[in-house]
């Protein structure tokens, strides 16, 4: 998993992570469980205005006790001050940033943008695109555009069931 | 699902795949991306609209929790889902365009067989493709590009 993923899962941006495990002393290596506790940790941190260093330990507390308490309480010694994470509702959001990270992360290119470009149309060309699908689409309206593609999406399909 | 949400009354820009099929793309998209505005009484409309579609999270567990309201859209305005009819990516802004107002701006209206919506236009849709600089988005921006210059060539004459 890399940095920019991991950041996608806790919530935060990739410098956030960088500065977190140097505070925390994390060992190199991003995961789907450490950014699980980190994302708690860091809520809890912004949340309360406490360290880090004393979110991290609370935010491992609280998700140790998943799924026998969806809401996990801890009092201070004295018994005057009680603090309540909604568990569920945590990994509720971050089963949504998860999903984000697997589904729509894919990184990003790298390096300066082509200088000299040819143009859309005789770049596409030498890409490979079929210009004559494209001047064929230009051709139809909107609404026949679409209708074309419920054909292709449903030939796609009929493709998919009739494999073996 | 897009007439779907019209019914439901949900303010959206459908931006992605559909969007540039409206354009003119010839490529074959399976899912549905919005962008919606994030109005309080908005995503009440949306929030009901998919949980009536049974929407689940794309490629996570059905082990973790996953509560769909409005507080969960509040907290991740970016959601990817699975629903009952089909795949929809859901969001309240789009890099390279800005936030809904912008969307809506940078949007057009289109009319199809089953509803009339807005979709981002050729011009932000290659926007966004370029900020988000995906290498899977690289062949689609290619297209969009020789769409737009046709477009515009088309008009000149």
């Amino acid at each position: 998993m890399k940095l920019g993923q991991f950041a996608t899962i806790v919530g935060a941006l990739p410098r956030w992570v960088q500065n977190a495990y140097q505070v925390l002393q994390l060992d190199p290596g991003y995961d789907e469980e450490r950014a699980k506790l980190l994302g708690l940790a860091r809520q809890l941190h912004e949340a309360l205005g406490i360290p880090l260093v004393e979110s991290w330990p609370l935010a491992q507390e609280a998700l140790a006790a998943w799924p026998d308490q969806e809401i996990w309480r801890c009092e201070d010694t004295a018994g005057v001050v009680t603090l309540e994470v909604d568990v569920r509702r945590y990994l509720s959001n971050y089963a949504v940033r998860l999903s984000l990270a697997r589904s729509s992360y894919g990184g990003t290119k790298r390096g300066r943008p082509r200088k000299g470009r040819k143009g859309g149309v005789a770049e596409a060309r030498a890409y490979g695109i079929d210009i004559g699908l494209l001047r064929e689409a230009l051709e139809r309206t909107p609404a026949e555009r679409l209708r074309r593609l419920e054909d292709d999406v449903a030939f796609v399909q009929a493709l998919r069931v009739a494999e073996p | 699902m897009v007439a779907g949400l019209c019914e439901a009354g949900v303010e959206f820009v459908v931006i992605g795949g559909l969007a540039a099929r409206a354009h003119g793309s010839v490529r074959i998209t399976e899912d549905l991306d919005i962008c919606y505005n994030p109005a309080p009484e908005n995503v009440q409309r949306l929030t009901a609209r998919v949980r009536g579609w049974n929407a689940h999270l794309r490629g996570v567990d059905r082990g973790l929790p996953f509560i769909m309201d409005e507080r969960t859209f509040r907290d991740t305005p970016v959601m990817t889902l699975v629903t009952d009819q089909g795949a929809i990516d859901v969001m309240d802004r789009v890099l390279g365009v800005g936030d809904y107002a912008d969307v809506y701006a940078a949007s057009v209206p289109v009319k199809s067989d089953q509803a009339s919506f807005r979709a981002l236009s050729l011009a932000a849709l290659l926007a966004s493709k370029h900020a988000t600089g995906r290498p899977k988005d690289r062949e689609q921006l290619h297209e969009l590009e020789a769409l737009l210059e046709m477009k515009r060539g088309s008009r000149r004459r």
